[in-house]
């Protein structure tokens, strides 16, 4: 049936706005952020994701400070308001779009955070080549997501136990996906993963004096060589895709062909302790980031891979708030566990430093091994 | 390439939305309206279809007043402009339009500055409940590439100024109503016309001989009807649907005021229809038909053309142009002409069939008396009308 969406020319398939291309329930339209405090205290996450096919929204706010995480999560039933970015004390407001975003979670009793951030950016998006595309399990389309990032700073306040840390130029990057996506849904028994898939997962948003930066590599159990330039390919080969972007307006972001990480990991294998990431880009030209993580997040927070919180499933009126002591080794070996069974390539965000042979400046780094 | 419309949940496949996935160059977005003062004296109608995949926007406009249908017809390239999308500005040379609010509020354009000096400003408030086809249309075409349409209408009442021949209309709530649809499609276009081997019965709604076209909006002060009737008669009919292609088929829906807190009832057959002709000519003049919806409840209705000229033919807006409907004309195109509506003898060439044309009606329903539109046709033989 007709709703406010469809007064718009803006139908990309011959359905009501309401509704998606295919029949597939793991279907999300989402954000993400993630915004740190360059002295490394304070590190904030969101989520916020719209799943047209099981008519549900959820959002989540995960605050790491002081040795814990505050996590905060939110469900609702979607009701012809799919493009409404509200979820429980969860908002999310397109104030410009590619300019500037404001970010709020409201203060309630049970909760020991709140905030309200302004995040802006004077860089471009920068995104996919091509939908993150992946069948090749022999049953069913794993992965077929559009994707584009941002990085910029941020201002505002965040409030944890009563305290309100006031947060003036923190930096950080965004996200928006769209399409089907074979990760934090937990559809029951979705099916055995292809091996093709990818056992290490490497993320970056980061910006420097120089501009902005983005990649993604996918690197295959046994690592097969055979960077593409692209996160399409399902032959079990490694991908990579990425781009470097300037301010608005300041032509077209130069896409990265190769990235080649060198990183160093805590004793558990899974958490960053430093290292470098060389990147080729379309020009041929290399660039050395080297990486210093500041503070850490763990997305089971945000309800990746979350086993009481799943995303994409209907959980109408859910609200969670949950305070972990991450420096407990049990308490994070728990997060870092891939309890729920499926992929996941998001499991742990550092807000790092990186210094280049030129500039300096901050990135956001997921990780999943 | 990513737009300001990638900031938002709204999304439908894994592409930017000013992106189609589906390369389909039929895809087409578009708004439609026609309003109608409750006198007769002047028409005014047009439609902003918005071809993503050819990167088209087009304007089709008509204003009828008294015996003459001016026409205009426009035609421009998408552009981008940094993160701002055309999908959403609907402006051609020197019409525009707005969604002012979604399902309420809408507001169309046209300045002065066009081949006929003609101008409006007109804004259509809804005043009844939307209605949408209960499936989307299935259109004439071969089985392995179908025409695709979801269709829904708003009928409303509607403010503003028309200026034309001199003569300035003021309009308001009372002595102006009519509707505007949206509907979004893979159609089979004029242009495509010729790509396709001939489907059952036509290339867009079922055609054939023996057949009626009639689609109404009809307002009353309490209740609304709106249906889509393509039919053969004598002949099976599926009710309720228009979702199948191969003979007749027909769909409605009963309405109410906005407000009203009644749900929508669906029309799902009709009988006793009967439609006249002026003397001596196709034209339409007159009609009845008695509506059943699905509880069985019947609703007779009958209809009367508010003048004998007071409809307009489509063909004005780019309906059966060779050039119109989906087909790059470089990255500006204009044209214009009108029609002599007192002069039958030229109907052949822009309204061929049998009470042919977008009609303004006054609408009769028990002691109710209303405003509608009928969109009509007939093809020959219709031996009980005197067509053969």
């Amino acid at each position: 049936m007709a709703t406010a969406l469809d007064d718009y020319a803006i139908h990309q398939i011959v359905e009501n706005m309401e509704r998606v291309e295919g029949r597939n329930p793991r279907w999300v339209d989402e954000l993400w952020f993630h915004i740190g405090t360059t002295d490394g205290a304070l590190s904030v996450a969101g989520h916020m994701g719209v799943y047209p096919a099981t008519a549900s929204m959820d959002a989540a706010v995960s605050v790491a400070h002081g040795g814990k995480q505050y996590d905060v999560r939110f469900g609702r039933r979607v009701e012809n308001d799919r493009d409404r970015r509200e979820v429980g004390g969860i908002s999310a407001e397109i104030v410009d779009p590619f300019r500037k975003w404001r970010f709020r979670l409201d203060p309630a009793e049970g909760q020991e955070i709140s905030l309200d951030l302004e995040f802006e950016s004077a860089n471009q998006p920068m995104e996919v080549s091509g939908p993150v595309q992946h069948r090749r399990d022999g049953r069913q389309l794993i992965w077929d997501l559009y994707q584009y990032s941002q990085t910029g700073t941020a201002n505002g306040s965040v409030t944890i136990a009563g305290e309100t840390i006031a947060v003036s130029g923190g930096v950080g990057a965004r996200e928006r996906s769209w399409g089907v996506r074979p990760i934090f849904g937990q559809i029951p028994n979705l099916g055995r993963p292809p091996s093709s898939i990818g056992k290490r997962s490497l993320w970056l948003a980061g910006e420097t004096e120089g501009g902005s930066g983005w990649l993604w590599r996918i690197e295959p159990e046994g690592g097969h060589a055979g960077a593409v330039g692209s996160l399409s390919d399902d032959s079990g080969r490694t991908r990579v895709d990425g781009a470097l972007a300037g301010p608005h307006g300041a032509g077209d972001a130069v896409r990265i062909t190769n990235a080649e990480p060198a990183l160093q990991f805590e004793s558990d294998g899974k958490r960053l302790k430093g290292g470098s990431i060389s990147v080729t880009d379309w020009d041929g030209g290399t660039h050395e980031l080297n990486l210093k993580p500041l503070s850490t997040i763990y997305a089971k927070g945000l309800g990746y891979g979350h086993p009481d919180f799943r995303h994409i499933e209907y959980k109408d009126g859910v609200a969670q708030a949950e305070t972990i002591d991450t420096t407990d080794g049990t308490t994070v070996a728990r997060l870092l566990d891939n309890d729920s069974g499926h992929i996941n390539p998001f499991a742990i965000e550092h807000f790092c430093e990186i210094t280049t042979p030129n500039s300096s400046g901050h990135a956001v780094v997921r990780l999943s091994i | 390439m990513l737009t300001e419309l990638d900031e938002h949940f709204y999304h439908q496949t894994p592409s930017p939305v000013d992106a189609i996935r589906d390369s389909d160059p039929r895809f087409v977005d578009q708004h439609w309206f026609q309003c109608m003062d409750t006198e007769g004296r002047w028409i005014v109608g047009a439609n902003w279809p918005i071809w993503p995949n050819s990167g088209i926007i087009e304007n089709g406009q008509i204003i009828v007043h008294g015996d003459t249908q001016y026409n205009l017809r426009y035609s421009r390239t998408l552009e981008r402009d940094g993160y701002r999308s055309d999908r959403i500005r609907q402006q051609v040379g020197p019409a525009t339009m707005e969604v002012i609010e979604p399902l309420r509020k809408a507001r169309f354009t046209l300045d002065s500055d066009n081949a006929w000096g003609i101008s409006y400003d007109l804004t259509m408030d809804t005043f009844l409940k939307p209605v949408q086809t209960r499936t989307p249309i299935a259109f004439g075409g071969p089985a392995s590439l179908p025409g695709v349409l979801p269709y829904f209408e708003i009928m409303g009442r509607w403010t503003g100024e028309l200026k034309v021949d001199g003569q300035t209309y003021d309009v308001n709530h009372e002595n102006t109503w009519g509707q505007r649809d949206r509907c979004w499609a893979s159609l089979g276009g004029e242009r495509w016309q010729g790509w396709l081997p001939p489907g059952p019965g036509g290339t867009v709604s079922p055609r054939g001989a023996g057949r009626i076209h009639w689609h109404s909006h009809i307002q009353f002060e309490d209740i609304g009807f709106w249906w889509w009737m393509d039919e053969f008669l004598g002949q099976p009919r599926l009710g309720g649907t228009l979702a199948d292609n191969r003979g007749g088929h027909f769909d409605g829906a009963v309405t109410w005021p906005v407000d009203d807190p009644r749900q929508e009832i669906r029309v799902v057959d009709f009988t006793d229809i009967d439609v006249t002709a002026q003397p001596g000519t196709s034209k339409f003049q007159s009609a009845r038909i008695t509506l059943i919806d699905e509880y069985g409840e019947e609703y007779p209705l009958e209809f009367e053309i508010l003048k004998p000229n007071a409809t307009r033919h489509i063909r004005g807006e780019g309906y059966g142009q060779p050039r119109f409907l989906g087909g790059y004309q470089g990255d500006w195109h204009e044209e214009h002409d009108k029609y002599d509506l007192s002069d039958f003898s030229t109907y052949k060439d822009f309204s061929p069939q049998i009470w042919d044309g977008e009609h303004a009606v006054r609408c009769r329903f028990g002691d109710r008396e209303g405003i509608g539109h009928m969109e009509m046709s007939g093809q020959p033989p219709l031996p009980q009308w005197g067509f053969f």
